[in-house]
């Protein structure tokens, strides 16, 4: 065999750079199957931003000019997002609708990115290795999960655009021609377009690493008239000459380098320009939303998982070769670049991060970080293939290992590398991050119909699917998916990304949810699709009511007495050539850029040479600085003699970096390693499967319980449970249902279980479980003695004791009054006769004061209805000043019955808050504290000279049965001197109590109401069944001698204090109250 | 000077877009249009037509010329109620002919006649009255719903219009058609006045339908329906236990009937009425239970309290009370011991009670859901209670009780009896 054979022979495979085209072609060919192909099966839904832009798009698609989306939030401008990809999406609607036109321009990006990966890696790596990038690129984990978990496309495209521009910087750099500038300037230009963040850092990570190594090449590179071939010492007489040289060298390149910061500076802010007026009129005043790429990727493990490691897969494990082999060449600007990027990457497991990007950090989700880490990492990742596959890596391993069990390496980390990829694009269908997919059809025709549109809708537990039935219609919502443009106070005052799903954001989600329910009047608010029985009794409460379940599984819900919305909308227009810049300039960028780039691959092939800029040429006669470089040269001049003196390399990293590979080891040593490597493997995963399987104490088996009870997972929680003692399945299950409730059925979600261990011996253990649960309303605590009996190494549960048995003969009869309001008698789609129009119902308001409890400002009051029919209350009032100027908005939302039957009354109590940070910008100052009471600003409970209360009804026709029964009512003083009211709650009807509530009353020593305080029952009432409650009595409140301005349905009028109140329980002494009257009402069990 | 061909061409579409502004600058103007007079033109001019017209009518009128000249043109402007219109007639001698058709003297109100030529002008105001009323008059009624009791009121209002949708002239009589709840009818006249014509309607003391319908001239319409609802009843009502047929439940249950509920008027409480029953029990605890009047009336179950006596109701309607009502809860007799245990497990701090078995009538056990009261007393510092229902006659409870009570007493009350057992926890 000849020397040159065998150097062939070492050579690994695909180093031939002819292999570079046919393995881009290969990359795109399987990007276009793989990731087309999914997205053509739908991948993106059900992905968290992909129904955001088609959003966006359909605004551009029905108004590419106009800036004002009205359609959520109650209207924000667009020019808050760049706009190209979503006006690609809206170009190709046209042809082919909204979801196609995704499909579509998501594909072509991935085709452009694979296209910018291999010139990219070009620019580092050989030919080949650069077609072995673009291929990695096409499987890469971190571009699967961006597209079919998150649904990105703007950081796509961007990125896409970027790694496509870069090498025209380069060119243009060391080459000064026209066609490399415009191609290297449009790019940016359509990156901007696409995504100003991709731009504004991109240009850090990715255009800085190409210029650092342009400029570092062009150190090297002598200028004419240098004497290049003499190596010269740096020594104290040729130091200013050697850097004089450098300037010299380097001065054409770094005048085009300011020409073209310039030029993508000037790009930056002309495409989005709109964007940057509105960033500084409107800046982003809000709460930070919570981002989990913040968190600790340790204690916060899903976050780590799917911020660190679903994008990374085993490629993290590439990470040190890639770093020394960058380190060691030419590529040491990029292997810094990465080293970067995955340390940022790591999101807040580090304070790193935090430290290096200052007030960036919050608004910036720091996976982003990471994503582009895995395409620096590239260029490095196609030569560790290349060498572990058949390289020097395979070589190390066959002569340290053995041949097999590099094999065994290779088609383990093939595996992994593969599998990663399957499991990143596949991710929503095991971890489903979203709810089930909706048809929003169904919602989309009902809005559309009998001119629902003209009123606000909200939906609930949709997830991002709201942004696609947005899409769909033109009625408005105050809701939206993207939080930037968020403009009303109680949204931008609250860490809440979306009402929708307020739930996932505790206290401070259902606050600004509650808001929003219990005055939907202020917003025009009437239509609530719910897809989560979470919040029904949030809405049932707050007066919403059911009208109905569509066909797609949402459940309408409906608030009564508000009125439709203006027909004209405010809107805030910016100017018109602010709007005419918006709709031209980013397309034209996106369509300049890729005719520049296909021109540039034409001329390419012909081998054709662009125009110069006669300024920045070669032409040293044209050069307007010839002067400087003239005295340049003149400066750097080095006599001979200086060759003299010796030249030491100063480049010591190099050597540290050389590879020093091993001598080959022995047959035996070889088994004994591979053996080791087996033995460690294994030992890992026993190791995992145990730590994931070690057997529960009996802190985690209660914990364990209710994680199973909350996630419904009645299986798993019957096998908890003490085989010797429990009930069939069959009874536990019933037992369960029957119980139902706040608690018992799907209205609640765990929050945190703690657990106190009262005794414990060798096989039971007494423990207390202080389970706190997050329901719409409030935090609901609730404390539970549990048994726990040793069984072999597990802790099991005993049983709880069941229900008691119902009280009474087995069937009786309840008669009850059903109502039914006709509408429109006439069938006609004109005006509603006034003959079909019934009055509003007479009300009497019994009694309304003013009060002041723990600094709570609230005016308690009661209403009668005195009608003949049932009524729908809405009340509501105003903080005044002395001008008769409205302060403060609140409503009697949740602590009243809203329906009443006739001869039926109600307590309310109207609740005056603060919005949290709506009278401050400091927004370290407006933390959220769940379940806290938002004072009103000092200045305005200055100001508060009157309250204006406003109560009005509109007939109802539903079904008022009895108000549960109350016995056993009595009030006690505990041990601490608190006032204990208990009873028994009942149900007189036909239907089952899902969450029952006592609405209490106080009155004072001269019958007039005190204070209102509603108490919700954690467990539900079966039909004729009995519940115990227990609620605390607050103290008295302070009276505020505040006048009220009374309007019932709209009329000024007086109260009417000759109808006497309910007669309550004699409250104890030292209870604060002279009487207590409760009355109770109840959310009947779900249809 | 060598031109390229671009800029020939975008020099070449400058001048084409400033052209055609240009023209269209000079169009807008109307540029040329110059509105010349024609020779002989007259000097004066009148209009003759009717000082009034019907709404709905055609109208001619004559412009009438100073002097005689043929085909002069007259502009003329109608200018009406809503819309102005314009058109060109021609002299034919003296005078032009003008005709406005039907469409143009719909609506009521002053029309203005203006014509004019080049040199002379001349108008004439014409008065468009609207025609009489026609059907349907439609009285509407505010509020529909009144109180019967004769101090709340409602207004009737008419629009009557004619037949081009004018309202009637101002001072057209309309007379107004009542029957009211009671069955007696009254009629009513009023005039149009400010664009409509309204009727007072107080409300009398007898609960019903009021109907009302209003005649203009020879047009009528529909009629329209005020309710005269009751009131609330007035304190002291009386409530009942019923007894007739005899109705027994299996838990002692007793029904307490709210009949016949009227208000002040004596008018029957409509249906869907809260009724709202308030019993005070004999060991101090109150119950509300609740039922809606059906029929005119209601029954309410009351079952026995935790302790036998005299239990005292009162019905409450729209914050009216009713006249008490004792109902009676015989004692269970001496015989009646309930069995009651009472287990410490001081370790946890439990005590666990156990109930039963529990005999009722014949000797048997009571029926299930049977509830037991169970009350924990410590001495005079500490109690809890709790309810459980009994099944096959026995139940338990766990009651957590602190440390260092000492001497404690658990009782337990039900329908069949008592009883009671003590503990002590150290």
């Amino acid at each position: 065999m000849t020397t040159s054979r065998a150097a062939e022979l070492r050579r690994p495979p695909l180093s031939d750079r002819a292999w570079g085209p046919r393995l881009l072609g290969i990359a795109l060919l399987l990007a276009l199957l793989f990731h087309g192909t999914l997205l053509s099966l739908g991948s993106f839904r059900g992905t968290f931003d992909a129904d955001v832009h088609i959003f966006f798009a359909d605004h551009y698609a029905r108004a590419w000019f106009d800036n004002w989306e009205p359609r959520w939030y109650t209207g924000f401008t667009v020019t808050s997002y760049p706009p190209g990809s979503h006006m690609m999406i809206a170009l190709a609607s046209y042809l082919i609708g909204l979801s196609w036109g995704f499909v579509l321009v998501q594909t072509l990006a991935i085709l452009l990115l694979v296209v910018g990966v291999y010139r990219f890696s070009r620019l580092w790596v050989d030919p080949a290795a650069a077609g072995i990038a673009a291929v990695l690129c096409a499987l890469n984990p971190a571009l699967g999960e961006a597209v079919h978990t998150f649904g990105q496309l703007p950081t796509v495209i961007s990125l896409a655009f970027l790694l496509n521009a870069l090498p025209f910087l380069r060119m243009w750099l060391l080459t000064g021609r026209l066609l490399p500038f415009l191609a290297m300037l449009s790019g940016f230009a359509a990156t901007t377009a696409c995504h100003h963040v991709t731009t504004l850092f991109g240009s850090v990570f990715f255009a800085g690493p190409v210029i650092v190594a342009t400029l570092v090449a062009a150190f090297r590179h002598p200028s004419p008239g240098e004497n290049a071939s003499l190596r010269v010492a740096a020594i104290r007489s040729t130091l200013l000459p050697l850097i004089l040289r450098r300037v010299r060298r380097t001065t054409p390149m770094l005048i085009r380098l300011m020409v073209a910061l310039a030029g993508i500076g000037a790009s930056l802010i002309l495409v989005d320009l709109a964007y940057w007026l509105w960033s500084s009129s409107d800046p982003i005043t809000q709460i930070p939303i919570p981002h989990a790429s913040r968190d600790s990727y340790i204690t916060n493990l899903n976050a780590g998982l799917l911020f660190f490691v679903v994008p990374w897969g085993p490629w993290i494990l590439t990470l040190p070769y890639a770093v020394w082999k960058g380190l060691s060449g030419k590529g040491w600007p990029l292997a810094l670049s990465l080293m970067l990027l995955t340390l940022l990457g790591t999101g807040g497991t580090t304070p790193l991060p935090k430290m290096l990007l200052f007030g960036a950090y919050q608004i910036l989700t720091l996976d982003r970080f990471a994503f582009w880490a895995t395409f620096a990492i590239l260029p490095f990742s196609a030569l560790f293939v290349r060498s572990f596959a058949g390289g020097m890596l395979a070589r190390v391993m066959d002569a340290q290992l053995g041949r097999p069990a590099r094999r065994a390496i290779q088609f383990g980390f093939l595996a992994a590398a593969l599998g990663s990829t399957v499991f990143a694009v596949t991710l929503t269908v095991f971890r489903p991050i979203e709810p089930a997919a909706v048809d929003p059809k169904p919602v989309v025709e009902f809005l559309a119909k009998d001119e629902h549109w003209r009123y606000r809708y909200l939906t609930l537990g949709l997830g991002d699917q709201m942004a696609w039935l947005s899409a769909q219609t033109t009625a408005t919502t105050v809701d939206g998916n993207y939080h930037s443009a968020r403009r009303l106070p109680e949204l931008t005052s609250t860490p809440v990304e979306r009402l929708d799903g307020a739930k996932y954001t505790g206290v401070p989600g259902l606050g600004s949810l509650q808001r929003f329910l219990g005055m939907p009047e202020r917003y025009r608010l009437k239509f609530v699709f719910s897809n989560d029985r979470f919040y029904d009794p949030l809405l049932y409460f707050s007066g919403w009511r059911q009208i109905g379940r569509l066909e797609n599984g949402l459940v309408i819900w409906q608030h009564d007495d508000i009125p439709p919305l203006p027909t004209v909308l405010p809107t805030k227009e910016i100017p018109f050539w602010e709007r005419l810049l918006w709709g031209i300039l980013p397309p034209a960028a996106i369509f300049g850029a890729l005719a520049m780039f296909l021109l540039s691959a034409i001329a390419m092939l012909r081998r054709a040479r662009g125009p110069r800029f006669r300024l920045l040429d070669g032409d040293r006669a044209a050069r307007p600085w010839s002067r400087i470089d003239r005295f340049l040269e003149r400066h750097s001049r080095i006599p001979v003699s200086a060759g003299r003196v010796p030249v030491r390399d100063w480049h010591v990293w190099t050597s540290w970096l050389r590879p020093r590979l091993p001598r080959p080891a022995a047959p035996r040593i070889q088994r004994a390693r591979a053996g080791l490597l087996l033995g460690l493997s294994l030992g890992i995963a026993l190791g995992g499967f145990r730590f994931l399987h070690q057997p529960p104490t009996p802190d985690g088996t209660i914990r364990a319980y209710y994680v199973a009870l909350d996630n419904h997972d009645f299986t798993a929680a019957y096998a908890m449970l003490n085989p010797a003692t429990r009930p069939s399945p069959e009874q536990f299950n019933l037992e369960i249902s029957v119980r139902g409730g706040l608690l018992g059925d799907a209205y609640a979600k765990l929050d945190k279980v703690d657990v106190a261990i009262r005794t414990r011996t060798a096989d039971k253990v007494e423990a207390t479980a202080t389970v706190t649960w997050t329901t719409s309303l409030s935090s609901y605590v609730s404390t539970d003695p549990m048994e726990l009996t040793q069984r072999g190494d597990a802790w099991v549960v005993e049983p709880a004791a069941g229900p008691a048995p119902l009280q009474g003969d087995e069937i009786v009869s309840i008669p009850s009054i059903i109502w039914n309001q006709r509408g429109r008698r006439s069938i006609t789609d004109s005006v509603t006769p006034y003959a079909d129009v019934l009055d509003r119902p007479h009300l009497a308001v019994l009694d309304a004061r003013a009060v002041m409890l723990n600094g709570q400002i609230a005016v308690v009051g009661e209403v009668l209805n005195v009608s003949s029919t049932p009524a729908y209350l809405t009340i509501g009032g105003t903080l005044l000043d002395i001008h008769g100027t409205g302060l403060v908005d609140g409503a009697a939302a949740t602590v009243m019955d809203h329906t009443l039957a006739p001869g039926e009354s109600t307590p309310f109590r109207i609740d005056f808050e603060g919005i949290p940070g709506a009278a401050t910008r400091d927004l370290s100052a407006v933390a959220f504290v769940p379940g806290a009471y938002t004072p009103l600003d000092a200045d305005i409970l200055s100001q508060i000279d009157a309250i204006n209360v406003g109560v009005r009804a509109v007939v109802t026709d539903l079904a008022v049965d009895p108000a549960p029964s109350l016995s056993g009512l009595r009030l006690t003083r505990d041990a601490t001197g608190a006032c204990l009211l208990s009873a028994q709650v009942g149900s007189p009807a036909a239907d089952a109590y899902s969450v029952p509530r006592l609405l209490v009353t106080t009155y004072d020593a001269s019958g007039r109401i005190q204070w209102v305080a509603s108490r919700l029952l954690p467990y539900g009432i079966r039909a004729g069944g009995l519940a115990d409650a227990t609620a605390a009595i607050d103290p008295a409140p302070q009276t505020l001698s505040l006048p009220i301005n009374l309007a019932v349905n709209g009329v000024p009028e007086r109260q009417n204090a000759n109808i006497p109140h309910p007669a309550g329980v004699a409250a104890p002494a030292g209870c604060g109250a002279s009487t207590v009257a409760v009355r109770a009402d109840a959310f009947p069990s779900a249809p | 000077m060598r031109i390229r061909r671009p800029s020939l061409l975008a020099m070449g579409a400058l001048v084409g877009v400033g052209l055609g502004l240009l023209i269209v600058a000079l169009v807008v103007r109307g540029y040329g249009s110059t509105s010349a007079c024609a020779p002989g033109s007259v000097g004066s001019l009148r209009i003759e037509a009717p000082a009034q017209v019907v709404a709905g009518q055609p109208l001619d009128a004559t412009v009438v010329l100073s002097t005689e000249v043929d085909d002069v043109p007259v502009a003329v402007t109608v200018i009406g109620p809503f819309r102005p219109w314009s058109v060109e007639v021609r002299t034919v001698g003296l005078t032009a002919q003008i005709h406005l058709d039907a469409a143009m003297t719909r609506e009521a109100g002053a029309l203005l006649l203006d014509a004019r030529t080049c040199r002379a002008a001349g108008s004439r105001s014409i008065m468009v009255v609207p025609g009489d009323a026609v059907a349907p008059v439609v009285p509407l009624v505010g509020p529909k719903r009144i109180v019967a009791d004769g101090v709340e009121h409602a207004v009737v209002v008419v629009i009557p219009r004619d037949n081009q949708g004018n309202v009637v002239a101002a001072g057209t009589s309309v007379q107004w058609r009542l029957r009211l709840a009671d069955g007696t009818t009254t009629t009513a006249t009023t005039v149009v006045g400010g664009l409509l014509a309204w009727l007072g309607i107080g409300s009398h003391t007898t609960a019903g339908r009021t109907t009302v319908a209003a005649v203009v001239g020879t047009a009528d319409g529909p009629t329209a329906d005020l309710f005269e609802i009751p009131g609330r009843p007035q304190d002291g009502y009386a409530i009942t236990l019923v007894t007739e047929p005899t109705i027994t439940a299996s838990d002692g249950a007793k029904a307490v009937q709210v009949a016949e509920l009227r208000d002040a008027f004596g008018n029957l409480l409509v249906d869907g009425t809260e009724v709202t029953l308030e019993v005070a029990d004999p060991d101090g605890s109150v119950r509300t239970l609740g039922g809606v009047l059906n029929a005119g009336a209601v029954q309410i179950w009351v079952r026995p309290p935790a302790q036998a006596g005299i239990s005292v109701a009162h019905a409450v309607v729209a914050g009216s009370r009713s006249a008490p009502l004792s109902i009676v809860w015989p004692s269970p007799g001496a015989g009646r011991l309930v069995p009651v245990t009472a287990t410490l497990d001081a370790s946890i701090g439990v005590v666990t009670i156990g109930v039963g078995p529990v005999r009722a009538d014949l000797g048997a056990y009571p029926p299930d859901g049977t509830p037991a009261w169970v009350v924990a007393t410590c001495g005079t510092s500490w109690s809890t209670q709790t309810t459980i229902g009994l099944y096959a006659g026995v139940g338990q409870t766990r009651l957590a009780v602190p440390a260092g009570m000492g001497s404690c007493v658990a009782t337990v009350a039900t329908a069949a009896g008592s009883g009671a057992a003590s503990f002590n926890v150290p």
